[in-house]
């Protein structure tokens, strides 16, 4: 009782510093939900000058080696998927949308089912036969990365010998003609590990194939060098690269290509502006209150 | 009942979406305090995570690339893989110790051939391109904002090279900065570092909201069917 009577109360401008984190909880939700749940609300969608060369280059090779195979190297797995999946999503449905084949491969074991799913369900929209315009070269433990990357440089039947099904990879169309990456018209990684260097360092250049990363939002400053450089030819930055593709592919005629990838979007720029809020509130009180000391010391 | 009522509540009870659910709020509890219900559901994703690694690892790897040569094909020099892979087990007792030690010398020079590889392949590039021209290239025909793109080319390659040298500089531990023009120039770099790190931390937020976001809008969206999935 003592203790409370003598107890300062405190002033606004402590009080605007140590702010419930309950109620920034279900301010944080109520940003999130609104624009998840009314999917009509005008957020801009501004695509970033990477995101623009990602979609450039899927152009490009479908342009000007349109018979020339993609690898997608897939590395997210339940951890990472709301970033990746939606990158996944919009990278695969562009390359369906303009005829390319691939081959996906992994080393992380969920990724393995996780990209199947995704690729399955846009085979049927888009009529992809497996074998004929795609082939799963599987799961690769992660302890043999870097020999398998580095062998696709050198002879591709070789380093895979078969796909996730056993069956031996040269015995499938797409494969037709591909001996090594020299054979390859671009490099994808959907990736939230530091693998780039490994595979530019490897793989990328050795031939100088075009490359593309998609990583998590907090992988991308990673990889601005490798931008900077020329080795890579564009970026998709998490769920903002996602949100980016999906605008792109909806501009240039793709159809269904909205999803998750321009909501998210929406929610990530109400909470930006909150944390923004949040960020100004404290500050005032913090530097308030200092001010407010030093009068009281005078 | 409504036949709507029913299928909405059909839905909701679904094994796989009903324990989805579940363990989405589960974890998401955390947010209020540490609790036992959060501890149990933490152990069953790890346990999860670890049971589903072994079963492919198994079923795509082991199997088809050792198991099945050995035993379906024949190939009986699979089985040397046995005693050589147990040699990494001997770190665990001092008289065994250099047969995990001879294997790790074996990983270690395969590593080491790679790394030069990867080191001249993937670095030397982006050295050679941090030396950029200062001086603006010729106009392109027809531009008719070549001055203002000029002006824009020589600001970010100054502005590029001057904290190329900084972050240098604050990171040149050779001899002691004592000079005052060493001492700004290494402060300039150590700002723009910092820069740098605010850019990073503001990406790390973009991934765990984005994540947050994406639970949300199974819990919401796709479980409760609160709002349209296009």
């Amino acid at each position: 009782m003592t203790e409370k009577s003598d107890a300062q109360p405190a002033t606004i401008w402590r009080r605007m510093q140590t702010i419930d984190p309950r109620w920034i909880y279900a301010l944080l939700l109520a940003f999130i939900i609104v624009p998840l749940l009314a999917p009509d609300l005008p957020f801009p969608v501004v695509p970033s000058q990477q995101s623009i060369d990602f979609y450039d280059t899927v152009e490009n090779t479908a342009k000007n080696s349109p018979n020339k195979l993609v690898i997608v190297n897939s590395m997210w797995a339940s951890g990472t998927r709301g970033e990746q999946q939606w990158q996944s999503q919009a990278i695969f449905r562009h390359l369906m949308a303009r005829h390319l084949k691939f081959a996906t491969l992994t080393f992380d074991t969920q990724n393995a089912t996780l990209t199947k799913q995704v690729v399955a369900r846009l085979a049927k929209e888009y009529g992809y036969v497996y074998g004929r315009d795609y082939v799963d070269f599987g799961y690769r433990p992660y302890q043999a990365y870097t020999q398998t990357a580095k062998a696709l440089t050198d002879n591709i039947p070789k380093a895979i010998k078969k796909d996730a099904t056993g069956q031996p990879i040269e015995s499938f169309p797409v494969m037709q003609g591909v001996h090594n990456t020299n054979d390859v018209g671009l490099i994808i990684l959907i990736t939230p590990v530091g693998d780039l260097g490994l595979w530019v360092g490897l793989v990328q250049g050795v031939y100088h194939t075009p490359m593309l990363y998609a990583p998590t939002s907090v992988m991308a400053p990673d990889s601005y060098p490798y931008l900077d450089s020329g080795q890579l030819s564009g970026l998709l930055t998490g769920i903002k690269g996602a949100g980016d593709y999906e605008y792109l592919l909806t501009k240039n005629g793709i159809p269904n290509a909205k999803s998750f990838g321009t909501r998210a979007t929406g929610s990530l720029s109400l909470i930006y502006l909150l944390l923004i809020i949040l960020i100004v509130i404290g500050n005032i009180g913090y530097h308030k209150e200092r001010s407010v000391e030093r009068a009281a010391a005078k | 009942m409504s036949p709507d009522v029913q299928r909405y509540i059909e839905h909701l009870l679904y094994p796989q979406t009903l324990f989805a659910g579940i363990c989405t709020l589960a974890i998401l509890s955390l947010v209020f305090k540490e609790n036992k219900v959060y501890r149990l559901f933490e152990h069953i994703y790890i346990g999860l995570a670890v049971g589903y690694d072994v079963g492919i690892t198994w079923t795509q790897v082991l199997r088809p690339q050792w198991w099945d040569p050995m035993v379906v094909d024949g190939q009986m020099a699979w089985a040397m893989a046995v005693p050589v892979g147990l040699m990494f087990y001997g770190i665990y007792t001092r008289q065994f110790e250099w047969m995990s030690r001879l294997l790790l010398g074996v990983f270690f020079g395969l590593a080491v051939t790679t790394i030069f590889q990867d080191v001249c392949q993937g670095f030397m590039p982006q050295v050679v391109k941090s030396f950029k021209p200062l001086a603006p290239p010729p106009a392109a025909p027809g531009d008719a904002y070549a001055g203002l793109h000029a002006v824009s080319f020589v600001v970010n390659n100054v502005l590029f090279m001057a904290i190329l040298l900084a972050v240098v500089t604050y990171f040149f531990f050779a001899f002691e900065q004592k000079s005052k023009a060493v001492q700004g120039t290494s402060r300039f770099g150590r700002y723009t570092l910092m820069i740098a790190f605010g850019a990073i931390f503001g990406s790390t937020i973009m991934t765990r909201m984005a994540l947050l976001i994406d639970r949300m809008y199974f819990i919401f969206i796709e479980w409760l069917k609160i709002g349209s999935p296009r």
